[in-house]
């Protein structure tokens, strides 16, 4: 890697801010740095593998260029889109040190819950909150530490995209004790493959029916069992009354169609929310005193009989298999021109530009038609399509909150022990993992993160990390090794070479330039080590990071 | 880029110099510049403070009157009379009083400063705290799609220019996380927290990088033409200006706090709010939340605990703001209320219907607005909750009407037309 990262390096000096570093009036007003470097009418090879890894990766880095470089770029995706890449040794070891990762939710609930008794010491209560929230730390743990070091990048991109997509919350409920199955079995299981298998998967997934409550929705009582209810519960009137007011719950259908399939609005009314919501009646979760508690469990008894129309599409009732309504609602979904559409619009927006022109989606739409949904073959198009390399696109992009952490302790290196830390970083910026608030997920275009106070809590952020103010979190001192301590001008652009893909700008340059000159003035001892991360923070802070 | 912006903020982030000069002239240096001179006047301001979890209407704004309230709650309820254990209720009328926390609250009701309402709500019947929140924020209950909150609406549609960070002191939220009813297309400066503000190799570093002004790069690769007036450079350039304007302000000693706030975070934020609208920046919406307020357990001492903050806080908020608090509104609000009966663990679960209490302004307080509807089991919201007879957005709407001269127009709360709130202003 060190090797690829100075040749690399070596060749963003020549090519970028090179004439800083034999310039021996470095602190001039004027560099001609950039300036033999007119704006292109396309993308120079070297930007394209930049353009290609800011949006396929969580970060691209210098190495990774190298690497890119050396394999071709087409070869490089297809390898990636297999998702089988060779995860490195320590990333598994970390994994395999989180024991909840491989379990099922009944596994979890049964050893990870203590409800702890009437008589536990305060103590007690606190071991036992902390032993029941263990899977939903580890769970966000293994986000970010597969976002920093799998070789897998593709995937994780993927996965970031569609664990929005199909955004559960641990804040509801045992929603925690789910979403770890919920990450592994439809998330990641199925994030380079067909996104109807994705869409079924999260249907059936106990997580999904609880957070959006179809595992309550249910057709109404009718008179006769409410009256048998009635006589039965004389001394329980709000079991009557439960029964009553028992009903159809419309969150999940409406947000299967909203935001899962055909987009807001599209295609589908308030009578196809209510015709779905009926075929999805009985998709529960099964109580825990069952076999195989919290999966998916179908109430025959909740379910809402009779001829339901869905997208003027009738779907008869299933008497000897009533579950299979549900399907059916499913598969028309997945096959429905405004579900490729949508997807196909999401895709481009995350991998393409904010407002990514009709064309482009079209074609992707088209590809997601065609091959059924094929995540990995819209990847592929995405790649190949005409407008990806447009320069418009090129560093158009605002990283989200996740996207910026992820990819500054990429650049850095950084060796992660704890994450807490950097889970409260993203609380503070707003995009705690698997915790949005609504079901639309983490928006992705810069309106939803770009205002000014989120961008001063970068600064901080990357003010912490570079000085090593995140516990648990630590920036290698190798990263400052080669810093000539007797030639302080170079200590930027050496720094910049490591940690970005894109040449610095006149203006960052200038800044950090000046930066580096008065503290020198300040302090003509001071040690590159000393100093150095302050660099690191104006360079992670700066706008060309922000960006990919 | 936008030269007026640009100057605008410079003169009015000088310093402590500029700043220190008497308010009018600081208008007038900034209004010469980017304004008319007919908006010297200071506005109203509109303060929005969030209490998240759902705090208990029925032990905020007590019924004190009704036998029912007290036969539901035998072991949490305010009672009418204090005794050696506990302080009674501070009564208001011949049906409510204010907790005993709130006392300080009590001269500004007489004052006709202080407004509660009782039973204020939403129609819809989550009692999810996010969803409630969400609704509530947007103006919009049990609709998704609307991603907007109510109060940026409100600067968006009386943004005058079509730059739309000029005005950027228009509106802080006094957290680092920007509150949903202040998200949108208005952009706000979410206020980060003091250890940004006071880390000065942080700022000094960053200043340089975004606020050099030697050099504007014309637009290269990337960020298409259009896009570039909202570029990354520009945000981080309005970050350094306005947190240095804003740091300035709150440093500047304008003649002095005249009172004293409670030493907690609500206090801090209440004395950061009321230190901003006596600058006369033009501050027209602040907002924040105070977390904590789901008492499932144990709710008598830690609300105690919480209502003293508040009832302290924003008694020395009127009383520091002097005479400008007739020009400025506190809305106190949460998501819900919660159960009338209380729970096994001496608390009380998500309800439905709530309470707000308005304060200063131009208030016609002095007393309990709202329809109450008792206590009876049929008169109950789901026979658990308090029943909700004022739909919140027509509270929200009455504000921007009485308050901030805004009528919201159809479809600022969607699809929804708000009844007048009769006789709050």
């Amino acid at each position: 890697m060190s090797r690829h990262l100075a040749r690399f390096a070596a060749l963003v000096l020549l090519a970028g801010t090179a004439s800083l570093a034999v310039n021996p009036n470095v602190f001039a007003e004027d560099i001609p740095s950039a300036k033999a470097k007119e704006a292109p009418k396309g993308l120079d090879d070297d930007q394209r593998i930049v353009h290609f890894l800011n949006r396929f990766t969580l970060g691209c880095t210098p190495a990774l260029v190298a690497e890119v470089k050396a394999k071709g770029l087409k070869a490089w995706l297809q390898a990636q889109l297999m998702g089988t890449e060779k995860e490195p040794q320590f990333l598994r070891d970390r994994l395999t040190d989180m024991r909840s990762l491989e379990l099922s939710s009944a596994q979890i609930a049964d050893q990870f819950v203590e409800k702890p008794g009437k008589d536990a010491t305060p103590r007690e209560r606190r071991e036992a909150r902390e032993l029941e929230n263990t899977p939903a730390r580890e769970l966000t743990d293994s986000i970010i530490l597969r976002g920093v070091y799998s070789a897998n990048q593709v995937r994780e991109v993927s996965a970031d995209i569609f664990r929005n997509h199909f955004a559960v919350s641990l804040d509801k409920g045992p929603v925690k004790l789910m979403a770890v199955d919920y990450e592994r079995n439809v998330v990641r299981r199925y994030a380079l493959d067909q996104f109807g298998a994705m869409l079924k998967a999260s249907a059936h997934h106990p997580a999904m029916l609880f957070y959006l409550d179809n595992c309550l929705s249910c057709r109404p009582a009718t008179p006769e069992e409410l009256e048998a209810i009635a006589r039965r519960g004389k001394n329980n009137p709000e079991r009557v009354e439960r029964a009553r007011q028992r009903g159809l719950n419309e969150n999940y259908a409406r947000e299967l169609m909203e935001l899962h399939t055909l987009g807001v609005d599209n295609y589908y009314t308030q009578d196809d929310v209510i015709n779905v919501a009926k075929c999805l009646t009985g998709w529960g979760i099964s109580p825990r005193h069952e076999e195989n508690p919290l999966a998916f469990w179908f109430r025959a008894d909740f379910h809402s009989t009779g001829d339901k129309t869905v997208l003027g599409q009738t779907i008869k009732p299933n008497i000897y298999n009533p579950q299979a309504e549900g399907e059916e609602v499913l598969d028309l979904l997945i096959a429905h021109k405004g579900t490729a559409r949508f997807i196909a619009f999401k895709l481009c927006r995350w991998l393409v530009n904010d407002q990514p022109s009709d064309a482009v989606v079209g074609r992707i739409a088209a590809v997601f038609e065609k091959t059924k949904g094929d995540l990995a073959a819209c990847y592929m198009a995405i790649y190949e399509d005409p407008e990806f390399f447009n320069t418009v696109n090129y560093m158009a992009k605002y990283k989200r909150p996740f996207e910026f952490a992820v990819s500054a302790l990429r650049a850095t290196g950084s060796e992660i022990k704890d994450c807490a830390a950097i889970q409260r970083g993203l609380v503070a910026m707003a995009e705690p993992l698997y915790r949005c608030a609504n079901p639309t997920g983490y928006y992705d275009h810069a309106e939803a993160w770009q205002d000014p106070g989120a961008m001063s809590l970068r600064w901080k952020a990357a003010m912490d990390l570079a000085k090593g103010r995140i516990p648990g979190v630590k920036v290698p001192d190798s990263l400052y090794a080669d810093l000539p301590q007797d030639k302080p001008e170079q200590w930027k652009d050496r720094l910049a070479a490591k940690l970005l893909c894109v040449p610095l700008s006149e203006t960052t340059s200038h800044a950090l330039d000046d930066y580096v000159a008065r503290a020198l003035k300040d302090n003509p001892r001071v040690k590159a080590r000393e100093l150095g991360p302050e660099i690191v923070a104006g360079l992670l802070g700066s706008p060309e990071f922000q960006k990919q | 880029m936008n030269l007026s912006r640009r100057t605008f903020l410079r003169i009015a982030g000088v310093g402590a110099l500029s700043l220190a000069l008497p308010e009018l002239a600081l208008r007038r240096l900034v209004a010469d510049d980017a304004k008319p001179l007919s908006q010297t006047p200071p506005g109203p301001s509109l303060v929005v403070v969030f209490l998240r979890g759902g705090a208990d209407a029925l032990n905020i704004l007590v019924p004190w009157a009704d036998k029912r309230y007290y036969d539901l709650r035998p072991s949490i309820a305010i009672l009418p009379e204090k005794t050696q254990d506990a302080a009674g209720v501070i009564k208001l009328d011949k049906t409510f009083g204010l907790h005993p926390s709130l006392a300080a609250l009590k001269p500004h009701f007489d004052a006709s400063r202080l407004a509660p309402i009782c039973c204020v709500g939403s129609p819809h019947s989550t009692r999810s705290h996010f969803d409630a929140q969400d609704f509530m924020e947007r103006g919009a209950p049990g609709a998704r799609a609307v991603n907007t909150g109510w109060l940026n609406r409100y600067l968006n549609a009386t943004n005058k220019n079509t730059k739309s960070s000029d005005e950027q002191l228009r509106a802080v939220a006094m957290q680092s996380l920007l509150p949903r009813a202040l998200r949108g297309d208005f952009p706000v400066l979410a206020v980060p927290d003091e250890r940004v503000l006071n880390d000065g190799q942080l700022m000094g570093l960053f200043d340089k990088i975004y606020n050099d002004g030697k050099k504007n790069e014309p637009a290269k690769e990337g960020m298409g033409e259009e896009k570039r007036e909202n570029s990354v450079e520009d945000t981080g350039k309005d970050t350094v200006e306005t947190l240095k304007r804003y740091k300035e302000i709150l440093k500047r000693p304008i003649d002095g706090n005249r009172a004293r706030f409670p030493e907690d975070a609500l206090g801090k934020r209440l004395k950061d709010v009321a230190t901003v609208i006596r600058a006369g920046v033009g501050l027209e919406v602040a907002s924040f939340d105070i977390n904590g307020w789901d008492d499932h357990v144990n709710e008598g001492d830690q609300l105690s605990t919480r209502l003293k903050s508040l009832g302290d806080g924003l008694a020395a908020f009127v009383d520091d703001l002097g005479e400008k608090a007739s020009n400025t509104l506190v809305v106190v609000m949460t998501e819900f209320g919660r159960t009338c009966r209380e729970n096994g663990n001496e608390g009380t679960d998500h309800g439905h219907g709530g309470c707000m209490l308005l304060m200063g302004g131009k208030l016609k307080g002095g007393k309990v607005h709202g329809q109450w509807t008792g206590l009876e089991e049929k008169d109950l919201y789901e026979k658990r909750d308090l029943a909700v007879t004022t739909d919140y957005r027509d509270v929200f709407a009455e504000v921007l009407r009485g308050h901030l001269k805004f009528d919201s127009p159809k479809d600022f709360f969607p699809e929804y037309s708000p009844k007048p709130v009769a006789g709050l202003f």
